[in-house]
């Protein structure tokens, strides 16, 4: 006869051995990487999380039923890349793309469509010169009393003493432009940085929501974005933001951030867009995808996603170009010394 | 919104309150042992976080604990501090850094006042914070949760003599059972925000939810043989087991299995 104190003993012992050796009863196995379920999770995350199908009216079923036909067991991985990425495509969204060990798809359509009204050489020979400065990414040159600003990308990081050198270089000077044309965006951090160099109080430039569930409207309240000044004084006197349409993302939001400012104006195109802060996930094969999980909205409930317009719309003429000229420099000149 | 506040709000005054009641509760170290212990070793992690991704992410991790324990003529009480960091990395390729902070209480009770020998019941209190950085995210990079809970526990000890020298083998277990959690959220990196501008604490209070056995999840097991010098300082490999499975706004679930090699001191 077995007493009790034995049998929990060594129903004790079982039980331990039984945990330790199920790990797999308690952590399910990860799903297949076949190509049907590599794609039915790539749709079902996006329906999940994706943040603008109601705003851009999107029937992401239908566009299921659109390629799902296309995936069989035996395709490869070059060409499920390929109809992923023309799914992906159909969300007209530059921060959506899929990316594998061999190549990423992008969404470039945003940047295709938009007229260039960017001459990066003309600029560099005949504005910029060899003689202008460098303050980390910010080129700058003083131009009829105005400094002139070039920021190519938000990628590149922006610091204190950058700041320093352009704000002091500024002091007496009729104005700023600062150039963000073809800027595709970066890191938001360098925007608020850059922009807390002109103003004096905090100022809320725009409404962020974000996905909180699997519904299609399923979001968190709006929630304040804002720009802090800096702490070692900013710049008020007159601004001209350079913007077209292929500044996107990061700039989008820059613009933005500049536009509610009182003494800023906006010159050139409406931004690209690029509202949306870009989240991912991991398909069962390992590539990642990423996607707009927040929408922004402007003062006026309008979406960042769609771009944020100009104050003047102005675009670069051809026979300025050609004589090596920049309208929209050139126009920002005699705004800024009109206005002076 | 007010009821399912007032709800959280009932659970954690009862969890709070019954903490309260225990600590309150403990008596003075008269006719006690006290040990403090260092463990060091690695641990195997299994986890999977559906904020980031659908695949488990496995790895090795280091592993380093301290105890406190307190043996009294008919109670045995435990503290361990826990840190755990490493790199887990999933069936595609991908990689995620991984830490862990773990405060751990057992309570065990017995009625052999003669010899710290067979079954032992009692109650734990468990503290964990887990963190995840995957690397091939640029934003909502990182996740997180915390839970906070209380269970029953059980321990086992089987002292071995063998040509004069004193081991021991000791097992103890934990199931929780209620407490509060929170985590990250469904797609942002921090828990969920009060909707209005409230305080760090509102929003702190906002985000927490009520842990419950059977939604969430959190077995412990751990097994280790000792040796006993005459002067009652200890060497031991330890072997610890764990469950957790909380369900938060992107369910996490992770299994960690932990060899470590022990140092305990008699105070």
């Amino acid at each position: 006869m077995i007493s009790f104190g034995k049998k929990l003993k060594w129903g004790m012992i079982a039980l331990c051995l039984i945990i330790c050796s199920c790990e797999e009863l308690i952590l399910p196995s990860d799903p297949p990487s076949h190509p049907k379920e590599i794609f039915d999770q790539l749709w079902e995350d996006l329906q999940f999380r994706y943040a603008f199908f109601s705003h851009k009216n999107i029937d992401w079923f239908e566009i299921r039923e659109k390629y799902s036909p296309q995936i069989t067991s035996d395709l490869d991985d070059m060409k499920l890349f390929e109809i992923m990425g023309n799914m992906l495509f159909e969300l007209k969204d530059g921060h959506v793309n899929l990316e594998s060990t061999f190549g990423r798809s992008k969404n470039w359509e945003w940047f295709a469509i938009h007229p260039k009204d960017y001459n990066e050489s003309n600029i560099y020979f005949n504005y910029l010169t060899v003689d202008h400065r460098l303050s980390g990414p910010l080129r700058h040159k003083v131009i009829d009393s105005v400094l002139y600003i070039n920021y190519r990308s938000f990628t590149s990081d922006i610091t204190d003493p950058n700041m320093d050198a352009i704000l002091n270089r500024c002091e007496g000077l009729r104005g700023i432009i600062l150039d963000i044309r073809n800027n595709a965006g970066g890191n938001l951090k360098n925007a608020y940085k850059l922009a807390s160099g002109f103003t004096g109080t905090q100022v809320t430039y725009a409404h962020q929501r974000m996905k909180n569930g699997p519904g299609i409207n399923e979001f968190t309240a709006w929630r304040p974005m804002i720009v802090n000044p800096r702490k070692k004084g900013f710049f008020n006197g007159n601004v001209v933001v350079l913007t077209n349409g292929r500044a996107y993302s990061a700039s989008t939001f820059f613009a933005q951030m500049m536009r509610v400012l009182p003494n800023v104006v906006l010159m050139g195109n409406k931004t690209g867009g690029g509202g949306g802060t870009p989240a991912f996930g991991e398909l069962p094969n390992g590539w990642i995808y990423r996607f707009s999980a927040t929408q922004t909205i402007d003062l006026d409930g309008n979406q960042l996603e769609d771009g944020v317009p100009a104050d003047i719309q102005i675009r670069l003429r051809r026979s300025d170009e050609i004589k090596g000229k920049d309208t929209l420099i050139d126009e920002a000149l005699l705004y800024l010394s009109a206005n002076f | 919104m007010n009821i399912h506040r007032g709800l959280k709000f009932n659970y954690a005054f009862i969890v709070i309150f019954g903490v309260f009641l225990i600590l309150i509760s403990e008596n003075g170290f008269s006719q006690s042992s006290q040990y403090i212990g260092l463990s060091n070793g690695i641990q195997g992690i299994a986890g999977r976080d559906l904020g980031f991704s659908q695949l488990k992410y496995t790895g090795i991790r280091y592993v380093l604990s301290l105890g406190y324990e307190v043996k009294k003529p008919n109670r045995s009480e435990s503290l361990s501090l826990n840190f755990a960091k490493g790199t887990s990395n999933s069936r595609g390729g991908n990689s995620m850094e991984t830490w862990s902070l773990g405060l751990v209480s057992h309570t065990l009770y017995h009625r052999d006042t003669s010899r710290y020998k067979g079954f032992r019941y009692g109650w734990s209190l468990q503290n964990e914070l887990n963190h995840r950085l995957h690397q091939r995210f640029a934003n909502f990079n990182n996740r997180m949760d915390y839970f906070t809970s209380v269970g029953p526990a059980i321990g086992y000890l089987f002292p071995i003599s063998w040509e004069d020298k004193k081991l021991g083998w000791n097992t103890k277990a934990h199931m929780q059972g209620v407490g509060f959690k929170f985590a990250s959220d469904y797609i942002s990196s921090v828990p969920p925000v009060i909707e209005s501008d409230g305080t760090v604490g509102d929003s702190l209070w906002y985000a927490t939810d009520v842990f419950w056995i059977g939604r969430d999840w959190s077995v412990g097991c751990w097994s280790e043989i000792r040796y006993e010098t005459s002067s009652g300082n200890s060497l031991g490999v330890q072997y610890q087991f764990d469950f957790q499975q909380l369900s938060v706004a992107q369910e996490v679930i992770r299994v960690r299995n932990s060899i470590m090699l022990n140092i305990c001191v008699r105070l």
